[in-house]
């Protein structure tokens, strides 16, 4: 019985390291390299992030395109170590000429690291972190960054009326904090005061931050962190969060979240990037219904995102004599000019190499999200 | 204010102790820290939303409150069980071909199998977290009060039928009716603080059956024989390694109540679930004295309550930010204890083993 579990660990190990066989040696097609979560907490950004790339890679092939192109997958685990390290096979052992990923922050500041050391383009479909393309050419991004995003979400709660606000912090988290901080600047610059208010992922109990907000008592909650944290936060305040709007950002767009809130009584709002129901969006319309067909889900923003981010890669492409040269490459993709993405308009040719898009407001209602407004920031 | 902290405390220091018995108990007899020991919380928790979910307990017509009780009764006797099955298995696989292999082989071992059910569950259940189930009663649209007090709603959330504090009159039922819906979905307005409740009661229950377990019966005399001195014990005709099996049960099957109690309080499942309460229940068996039983319950409750009453303290004392160290302050907290008392506040002075 012994001897049988260790034959189990043997083959386990054993189809671990034939799944991660590959080979790129003699391939003479563009080899897009992704880095994407598709195991640990982040997985279902991964998850979402590749099938919106999967759907746009079978869309280019059904229109037909003159460039050879393959994508090839690897898992980061939700680290930024493993990000780094799996984009580093990317480029040495698969050959990749370009790399796609990654979603967190934390874990696309790794991959681009890499890709700058290397000299390889890099485009993250979905990393909003202000931070991450200065200092590095070779980094270019499709969605919005987080400055942009909190003075949206600050704009939209000025414009309700709302003054005083409950900040929910996570500050361990890049993400939080950095979209929190851009909040509290341009809210507290436009008449606004903001108080403070820490949780930390991955402890159920909310309930330090939720007294905390309570004992404030704001006009309006806002939660800068991911929907894990967001969901089960406002279902825990229940009463004591007395029906007061709250407000997020990106991070709270999942389908799991509508579940997580329960019954909670609270208008809740949330700015993202993009919405598949808004109005007068025939191709959003349409990517969506495509997008049920094949998955059988509702597609979120990092479906929408990664749809975005093959077109845009290309598009570049076309665009170039030789689409495998790096340095070509990388000079196109900073020169994509208004690329009709799912997301919105994206135009690259910016110091910051980062599109200026409106973003989505989304209301949820009755259980499901609705399209609430569009604001350009 | 005080209460609050206090009950918010205990309600979590509680699920602590549910774990950190598990912890100690495989301590006490193998000198095993069982770091897959949070996983059997996981899956006991996985378990417990599927049979909420899914087994329609509280379709059957009975009197009110006992639908939810009998819901959650099963669910946790499923996750127990199936928490507890899952533990003897690993034990079997995993840990039992290396007992003689020395403490860091089994140390390594027990995080290596944490990292594999982690991933396990992730590939199986998929990443991310999902809302927890809760029991609600079935209720006939000739049944409802005149007047709402409650939320109901058709059980797929397709709509609610009845807003809160609608008036519910005979055209209102009649109209019910007339739109094809006979019964309607009322979950029971329980709060966190009530759950919290449920979860303290549970543990005062527990403890004297795991306590009379271990000193009162033929198989607490012979873990205890075991864990004194396990080559002796063998000589006077224990089955090593049917005790060890029994342990490993009895600590999962706790672990697997703590895993429904913890995810229907807060309201949330995911394959991460039993990392950091894992770790702090590893942490509360330590403050108590690992492979003590009663140890472990004042380790829990304490380690519960200083992590919401010192950041509170604090803060009242004039450090605005004092919660954002909530987790800081926690293990300075253990760190304090164990200078002050190295073998846990219930521990045993460790005698040298010639």
């Amino acid at each position: 019985m012994a001897r049988l579990g260790r034959v189990l660990l043997l083959l386990t190990t054993c189809l671990g390291l034939l799944g991660t066989a590959g080979c790129g040696d003699d391939y003479d097609g563009l080899v897009i390299g992704v880095v994407l979560p598709m195991t640990g907490p982040q997985a279902t950004y991964g998850e979402e992030s590749w099938n919106g790339l999967q759907l746009a890679e079978a869309d280019l092939r059904q229109a037909g395109t003159n460039i050879k192109f393959k994508l090839v997958l690897k898992d980061e685990k939700s680290t930024p170590q493993e990000a780094q390290t799996q984009a580093k096979t990317l480029m040495e052992l698969e050959g990749a000429h370009v790399l796609l990923g990654s979603v967190a922050s934390s874990n696309t500041k790794t991959i681009a690291g890499a890709a700058k050391e290397n000299g390889t383009p890099c485009i993250t479909p979905a990393s909003t972190n202000d931070n991450l393309t200065t200092g590095n050419p070779w980094l270019s991004r499709i969605c919005y960054k987080d400055s942009v995003q909190g003075g949206v979400l600050a704009t939209f709660a000025l414009s309700n009326g709302w003054k005083r606000a409950a900040v929910c912090v996570d500050n361990e988290s890049d993400y939080s904090r950095g979209f929190a901080d851009n909040f509290k600047g341009a809210f507290e610059a436009a008449g606004g005061t903001t108080h403070f208010e820490y949780f930390k992922a991955g402890n159920a109990d909310y309930s330090n931050v939720i007294q905390g907000v309570a004992d404030a008592n704001p006009d309006v909650i806002f939660i800068s962190g991911y929907y894990e944290d967001g969901g089960p936060m406002i279902k825990q305040a229940k009463a004591r969060w007395e029906g007061k709007p709250v407000i997020g950002g990106d991070g709270l767009d999942s389908a799991e979240f509508l579940t997580l809130i329960g019954d909670a009584q609270n208008p809740i709002y949330f700015s993202t990037h993009f919405a598949p129901d808004a109005p007068d969006e025939p191709a959003v319309k349409a990517f969506a219904e495509r997008y049920r067909e094949r998955f059988g889900k509702e597609p979120g923003a990092m479906a929408a995102l990664g749809y975005d981010v093959l077109f845009v890669l290309m598009d570049a492409a076309k665009r170039c004599a030789n689409p495998k040269s790096a340095a070509e490459l990388n000079t196109a993709i900073g020169a994509t000019k208004n690329v009709k993405g799912i997301t919105g308009l994206i135009s690259l040719d910016n110091p910051d190499r980062t599109p200026n898009k409106p973003l989505v407001i989304v209301k949820v209602e009755g259980g499901a999200k609705k399209f609430h407004s569009t604001i350009k920031p | 204010m005080l209460a609050d902290v206090l009950l918010d405390g205990l309600g979590l220091g509680a699920i602590y102790a549910f774990i950190a018995l598990g912890y100690t108990m495989v301590y006490g007899i193998i000198k095993l820290i069982n770091f897959a020991h949070g996983e059997f919380f996981m899956v006991g928790a996985f378990v417990g939303y599927f049979a909420l979910r899914d087994l329609g307990v509280d379709e059957v017509d009975l009197p009110q409150p006992l639908p939810i009780l009998l819901a959650f009764l099963v669910a946790i006797t499923l996750a127990a069980t199936a928490a507890a099955l899952l533990a003897v298995l690993t034990e079997r696989l995993a840990y039992r071909p290396v007992r003689r292999a020395g403490r860091i082989a089994a140390l390594l071992t027990a995080v290596g199998v944490s990292f594999f059910l982690q991933n396990l569950a992730v590939q199986v259940w998929g990443a991310g977290a999902r809302a927890y189930p809760e029991p609600g009663i079935w209720l006939y649209v000739d049944d409802l009060p005149a007047k709402a007090d409650a939320d109901y709603k058709i059980r797929e959330r397709v709509e609610a039928v009845v807003l809160k504090g609608d008036a519910i009159d005979t055209a209102r039922k009649a109209a019910l009716r007339a739109e094809g819906i006979e019964r309607v979905y009322r979950t029971p307005d329980l709060t966190k603080e009530g759950k919290q409740g449920f979860v303290l009661l549970a543990l005062l229950l527990w403890t004297p059956v795991l306590w009379w377990l271990v000193k009162r019966t033929r198989m607490g005399r012979a873990m205890r024989a075991v864990s004194e001195d396990a080559d002796a014990a063998r000589l006077m005709g224990i089955n090593i390694n049917l005790i060890v099996a029994a342990t490993f049960f009895l600590g999962a099957f706790v672990a697997g109540v703590g895993g429904v109690a913890y995810c229907a309080t807060y309201g949330s499942v995911k394959p991460l679930t039993g990392w950091i309460p894992g770790l702090k229940a590893f942490i509360a068996a330590v403050i108590g004295g690992i492979g003590s039983i009663p140890g472990a319950i004042v380790g829990g409750l304490l380690l519960g309550v200083a992590e919401f009453a010192i950041p509170a303290l604090l803060e009242q004392l004039g450090w605005a930010d004092a919660k954002a160290f909530q987790d800081a302050l926690a293990y300075v907290f253990l760190i304090i204890v164990l200078l002050v008392k190295p073998t846990g506040l219930l521990g045993k002075p460790q005698r040298e083993k010639v």
